[in-house]
């Protein structure tokens, strides 16, 4: 049925019992259900077998109403997405009076445009498609930012890599025809003449590179040098981020009117959010197993989803979510990124960013409990 | 010659039976299987080994039973989608062809409606359904539902129309008006046609299915797809693609014996070989069919925009799209991009077309001179004809790579295989006649392809033809989003993702006028040469 229904089939009672309650049927469900008992915060072992409404009644009428609330991903479903995974898993979300719905991504979906349409109340995106649509007049704001560092990389084959900006010039790179403008600006940041880099149109795959068709790919950190680890191919990376490159990645956005209407939805998603990213962080193969559980059709290889989930760390967390918070964004690291946008054409303020909710959240210190 | 031309309108498929029939067509279609799968096995195990690109048969068998449970629920999940598109588009055709029958003066604005549908581009479509229907399974629904609506719309409008003169006599002398008509002959006449409008839809529904799933979906092959090429799950790619022509296939041959075994009498039909509608004589009407579909498809555009209540940001109207183009400050820039592309895919989707066309009729020829190769690969072709192109893309890719080359391979492929099949079908269908007359002469093969083959084949080619416009900037617009970056599919999907609606709307509205004005050329030049070679055939 529709995927999006799956986190509305069951929510757990935490606040109230303990005791889970699960509506509806289905595969994820069924997923939920095995690794909801290996929780050891629950009491639910009865909830695998089916939770008949009855023993369910008590925990509901105690617990206040949950609002429903969709949160755009970025992408498919993948470890990507692991600590929203384990926050909705663990019921963080329902802490903070919410229902949420991770709603995947794809190709053919653009975050922005399901905030803006109110079909996600949250949505995951990036600082360039988000300042362009805020130039174009959509009233967005980046609330949180997950990755500090920006994940764009140059990958190569370690017997033949690229270990800075100035290698690629005479070499062939493989790349997505839109990231055109990341390179030119890695380029011009870097002192390369784009001009002796031969640009053939690649995505989504690392077979060009593997074969020896390019010499490098320009592509996540997190996703084809990844796969290629998996398959014993060694490789090298080079971050845009270690070379002036500053866009903020995986930003939480929301429209300026949930934010004066649905303030405290917003923060709670938020919480609850930061709650189960700071659990993956202390065990991220324990993410990766739920992500490979959740979601059974997607044929998920585990010692990826493991790798992957540790890799992201690197981009994740640094020395100023520590000190502040996860999902916090300096006032510097954003006047590099309107820097960063203005050479990608894309002319914005410090207003598109607002700190404000996560000053609120994080009050009390950089950890959430 | 009228008799051919006639004949076109029935083209019967025959896989195989021609006069020689000493070995069964099956066994040698399975001699040539064996073989391509032992060159197969053989290439992927030395040349492309450890490459990346080409599985061997065997270790994509072993790969589809080691993880069958996991390729079993996605295919379950896409054929699901697909079905339910099906349902709705084929009911929703079906009635509105009913409509045009039944009120013929509204015929020409719901075919406009049907014919826009058809060339729009679904990856811009896509999205934009996303923000109407929602996340969920509504898009890869709707976008199957519109990919089933015209063909079906044809097929069943043939098949109302196709009924007997002499029992719409009867009804008419009982005094009983159109309605009464069409309930008690026409729904009836139309069975045959609207099996074959049905079959040619089985793999369009999977198609459109595989593409909606791009919107965000948890499970379908469409995503697996994309997935397997980034972890390097080669094989994973081949199972994919093998699955969905068997399923795809599988529909088309279902639905083909449905209709063999619901109206044995009637010659099976091929609709992609229908002749193009008739133009009323004088300038008036002229002027009217040519206005009259043009104000209905804007009338539909705004009413689509005010029933779903898409907000501005959005939304454009016909007249936000004239001013990107021409008004606004960025026209220029907008007018430099769009149709700069455009050039591009026009460029590699012509020749792709011509190419697949050209390849069609000398495969034909080569089938109908050696009836021992056409009973061996005919099946295949057949089969063919219905993969999806989604989950061919990668295929091609890892043959001929990422370049101008793929977009244009992949449209061949797309405008080759329906034409060769109804190419085959019609030369296959040449009067004895004329076959005696030059056996009498004593004439060769390339008299016998000259003289009779080539021009029974003719109508054949151009109503195949004129149905491969649409379908092929449809493959175009898929390889350069999935593998080229290039041409007017690049545009739409950097628009898409700097939601810039502007430029994605002049794009979506740009390749479809190009779509039905293609349409319409081949069209008017089927009808000049129908009109030429057997007068008072075309409908």
């Amino acid at each position: 049925m529709a995927p999006n229904q799956f986190s509305r089939r069951r929510f757990i009672g935490r606040t109230a019992a303990g005791a889970g309650l699960i509506l509806g049927g289905g595969r994820v469900l069924t997923a939920c259900g095995d690794d909801e008992a290996a929780a050891p915060t629950t009491t639910a072992a009865p909830a695998t077998t089916a939770a008949p409404t009855t023993t369910a009644a008590p925990t509901t009428t105690a617990a206040p109403a949950l609002t429903e609330a969709n949160f755009q991903l970025s992408w498919f479903d993948s470890v990507q997405f692991g600590g929203s995974y384990i926050a909705h898993q663990r019921g963080y979300y329902e802490r903070f009076g919410l229902d949420v719905s991770l709603v995947p991504g794809g190709p053919g979906v653009s975050p922005d445009a399901a905030v803006a349409a109110d079909q996600a109340l949250v949505g995951i995106s990036a600082a360039n498609f988000t300042g362009q649509s805020v130039a174009d007049g959509a009233p967005f704001k980046i609330v949180g930012v997950a990755m500090q560092k920006n994940p764009f990389v140059i990958a190569s084959l370690s017997d033949n890599p690229i270990n800075e900006p100035k290698d690629l010039e005479g070499t062939k790179l493989g790349m997505a025809f839109n990231n055109q403008l990341d390179l030119e600006l890695l380029s011009e940041l870097n002192g390369v003449d784009i001009s002796k880099i031969e640009v053939i149109t690649s995505d989504y795959d690392p077979a060009p590179l593997v074969n020896g068709e390019v010499d490098s790919l320009l592509c996540w950190l997190t996703d084809l040098p990844v796969a290629m680890t998996v398959q014993g191919i060694d490789n090298t990376t080079m971050l845009f981020a270690d070379f002036g490159y500053a866009v903020h990645s995986q930003t939480l956005i929301c429209t300026e009117d949930s934010l004066a209407n649905k303030r405290d939805q917003v923060i709670g998603l938020l919480k609850g959010d930061i709650l189960g990213w700071q659990e993956y962080r202390t065990d991220t193969d324990a993410a990766a197993q739920l992500t490979v559980d959740l979601f059974p059709d997607a044929g998920f290889d585990l010692e990826a989803q493991k790798l992957q989930a540790s890799e992201q760390l690197k981009i994740m967390f640094s020395a100023d979510t520590d000190e502040h918070g996860f999902l916090w964004f300096t006032d510097e690291s954003v006047q590099d990124n309107i820097r960063t946008l203005a050479a990608l054409g894309v002319d914005v303020t410090a207003d598109l960013w607002d700190r404000s909710l996560l000053e609120e959240i994080y009050a009390d210190g950089p950890v959430l409990s | 010659m009228s008799d051919t031309a006639q004949a076109t309108a029935k083209a019967p498929v025959r896989s195989g039976a021609s006069g020689l029939d000493r070995v069964p067509p099956r066994v040698l279609s399975a001699a040539v299987g064996i073989a391509v799968l032992a060159l197969w096995e053989l290439l992927a195990r030395t040349v492309y080994a450890g490459s990346y690109r080409l599985s061997p048969p065997t270790l994509v068998v072993v790969d589809f039973f080691e993880y069958r449970d996991l390729y079993l629920r996605n295919l379950w999940h896409s054929t699901k989608t697909a079905a339910w598109g099906f349902l709705w588009g084929n009911l929703a055709a079906i009635a509105l062809a009913g409509v045009a029958s039944i009120i013929p003066v509204l015929r020409r604005s719901i075919g406009a409606v049907a014919l826009t549908i058809f060339c729009l581009p679904f990856i811009a479509v896509a999205p934009i359904l996303r923000l109407i229907t929602g996340p969920g399974n509504g898009t890869p629904i709707t976008l199957s539902a519109l990919a089933v609506f015209f063909t079906t719309y044809v097929a069943a409008l043939l098949g109302f129309d196709t009924a007997p003169g002499s029992a719409l006599d009867v009804v008419r002398s009982f005094g009983r008006g159109r309605l009464a008509a069409f309930r008690r002959v026409r729904l009836r006449a139309s069975v045959p046609a609207m099996i074959a409008g049905l079959q040619i839809a089985a793999p369009a529904a999977f198609l459109g299915a595989v593409v909606g799933e791009f919107t965000g979906a948890r499970s379908g092959l469409g995503i697996l797809t994309v997935r397997a090429l980034g972890a390097l799950h080669t094989e994973r790619i081949w199972v994919i693609a093998l699955m969905s022509t068997i399923v795809a296939t599988g529909g088309y041959m279902v639905i083909g014996a449905l209709g063999r075994w619901l109206c044995p009498w009637a010659p099976a039909l091929d609709v992609g070989a229908v002749p193009a509608a008739r133009q009323e004589p004088g300038l008036l009407n002229r002027l009217a069919a040519l206005l009259a579909p043009i104000i209905v498809v804007f009338v539909f555009w705004y009413a689509f925009l005010w029933v779903f209540q898409i907000k501005p940001f959005f939304a454009k109207t016909p007249l936000d799209v004239w001013a990107e183009l021409f008004t606004n400050a960025d026209a220029a820039e907008t007018r430099s991009s769009v149709f700069g592309a455009l050039g591009t895919t026009m460029w590699t989707t012509s020749l792709g077309y011509v190419a697949g066309l050209i390849g069609a009729v000398v495969t034909a020829v080569v089938f109908v001179l050696i009836p021992w190769l056409e009973r061996a690969l005919m099946p295949i072709a057949v089969a063919l004809r219905s993969i999806p192109i989604i989950v061919t893309t990668p295929v091609i890719i890892l043959f001929v790579g990422r370049g101008l080359l793929t977009t244009t391979a992949i449209v061949a492929v797309m405008s080759f295989f329906p034409t060769l099949v109804n190419c085959y079908a019609a030369m296959n269908r040449t009067p004895e006649g004329i076959l005696d007359v030059l056996r009498s002469y004593d004439a060769g093969s390339a008299a016998h392809v000259r003289n009779a083959y080539l021009p029974t084949a003719v109508p054949a080619l151009l109503a195949s033809a004129r149905i491969a416009v649409p379908t092929s900037l449809l493959g175009a617009t898929v390889a350069e989003w999935l593998a080229t970056g290039d041409g007017i599919g690049a545009v739409m999907v950097i628009a898409f993702t700097r939601n810039d609606y502007n430029v994605l709307w002049v794009s979506v509205a740009v390749l479809t006028l190009v779509a039905v004005i293609g349409y319409w050329l081949v069209a008017a030049l089927e009808l000049r040469t129908l009109e030429r070679m057997a007068p008072g055939t075309s409908r």
